[in-house]
């Protein structure tokens, strides 16, 4: 959709004031990924709004917010280096709890009585359950559930769930962001309900955190899990 | 509550306040956590103030300031595409963080899109640097709105509210706030523009 230049800067405004929410943000970021004139209308609207920081008093943060950043920073930094070692004590560690894990781990097998269980992502090479996928039977959702297990996967990057089509012609559509714990629902558009009716599996990419930031996976496909018909 | 924080960030000018942050940005890009560490002291003050400000919740604006802090540790070399409007670009990240925050909150909605600052976009936009005597007429454009503009524009940004919470906050209807917000917003851009 082409937005007209006085469209495109209202809606810069209301996104840079904070009054621009739900899909309707998430839209307009995604038209910024595209549309260079978007980002600098927002761009020039942070600066025309900025006097307005002067607004907000500031407020000292706990002492011990600092060590955490610290901590997490060199996590993220080392990470890179790390990858290789991390990952061969990983598999080592992983290999030996996948038999405690299936034996001692039961996935909750009550049902919700408006759910109705889509998919279930397994990661296979470690035998062990990652996340239900649930449609809500009364509404336009989806839940998305984390095993009680504690996920073993890298926090500096988010896992989002993508719709695959039958043919595999249609670009994959994304369906959110998998919970590292407990469970979240994420709204279906019409168009992500399309490309689920049409989907036979659906697939878990590994993302820059926050999701993907073009629209598309950019990472790599760790699981694949087949839609239950009927 | 003045805190040791912020009376630092009284202490020392406008310019030489940005040209610090700048500078800190660009070692945390080389991860000099010396750097971090001086900026970190430098800003966490006024963005912990807006993330409180909008989260209203200690805990949550904690965590938030934390993963704030390491975005920017983490996309530093992104800042040269905003060179020059350090504090905007920081102050940024962390309204953006707060708003997809209450969103989650609120709506349950997945937080589907990276904010805008983890785009990679190498344009330049230096051109729209704010300086000082922009951020005066920007203050002067301002005042010149009405008082009910100005009050509902400052509960949007500064405390992140919805138009309906506003309409509630003001007990006004919500067209009516649409209304002075829209219009508070064209009138700030042709004075900005004149």
């Amino acid at each position: 959709m082409k937005y007209q230049e006085s469209a495109l800067d209202e809606l810069a405004a209301h996104y840079v004031l904070g009054t621009l929410r739900g899909r309707a943000r998430t839209r307009m970021e995604q038209i910024c990924r595209r549309d260079p004139l978007a980002l600098r209308a927002v761009r020039k609207w942070e600066d025309r709004l900025s006097e307005l920081n002067r607004e907000i008093k500031s407020v000292q943060p706990p002492a011990d917010v600092w060590r955490k950043i610290l901590v997490k920073a060199r996590r993220g930094s080392r990470n890179g280096i790390r990858r290789s070692w991390s990952r061969q004590m990983y598999f080592a560690a992983a290999a030996a709890l996948a038999m405690l894990t299936l034996s001692i781990v039961q996935w909750p097998t009550y049902q919700e009585s408006n759910l109705q269980l889509l998919a279930t992502v397994i990661d296979k090479e470690k035998a062990v359950q990652l996340w239900r996928v649930e449609r809500v039977t009364d509404g336009n959702e989806l839940q998305l559930s984390a095993s009680s297990t504690p996920l073993r996967l890298d926090p500096n990057y988010s896992y989002e769930l993508w719709a695959i089509s039958e043919s595999g012609a249609a670009p994959p559509v994304s369906l959110g962001l998998m919970p590292f714990a407990g469970k979240h629902r994420a709204h279906l558009s019409p168009a992500q309900l399309r490309a689920l009716e049409g989907a036979r599996n659906v697939a878990v990419s590994q993302e820059p955190r926050g999701g993907s930031p073009t629209g598309a996976p950019t990472g790599p496909v760790l699981f694949v899990a087949p839609i239950s018909q009927g | 509550m003045q805190s040791a924080h912020s009376t630092h960030e009284n202490v020392i000018s406008y310019e030489a306040r940005r040209d610090r942050v700048e500078a800190l940005i660009s070692r945390c890009a080389a991860h000099d956590e010396e750097a971090l560490e001086e900026l970190y002291r430098l800003v966490s003050g006024q963005l912990y103030g807006v993330l409180v400000r909008i989260l209203r919740e200690p805990a949550l604006a904690e965590e938030a300031l934390q993963e704030v802090m390491v975005q920017v540790w983490q996309r530093a070399k992104q800042y040269d595409a905003y060179r020059g409007r350090a504090m905007t670009w920081l102050v940024n990240i962390a309204r953006y963080r707060a708003i997809d925050l209450v969103r989650q909150k609120r709506d349950f909605e997945p937080l589907e899109s990276a904010p805008l600052e983890a785009i990679t976009d190498v344009e330049d936009f230096t051109e729209v640097t704010t300086s000082q005597r922009s951020q005066r007429a920007l203050a002067s454009c301002l005042e010149q709105l009405s008082a009910d503009q100005q009050r509902c524009i400052v509960m949007a940004y500064a405390d992140g509210h919805t138009h309906e919470e506003i309409a509630g906050k003001v007990e006004r209807p919500v067209p009516t706030v649409r209304s002075w917000i829209r219009r508070g917003l064209l009138s700030l851009k042709r004075c900005m523009e004149s």
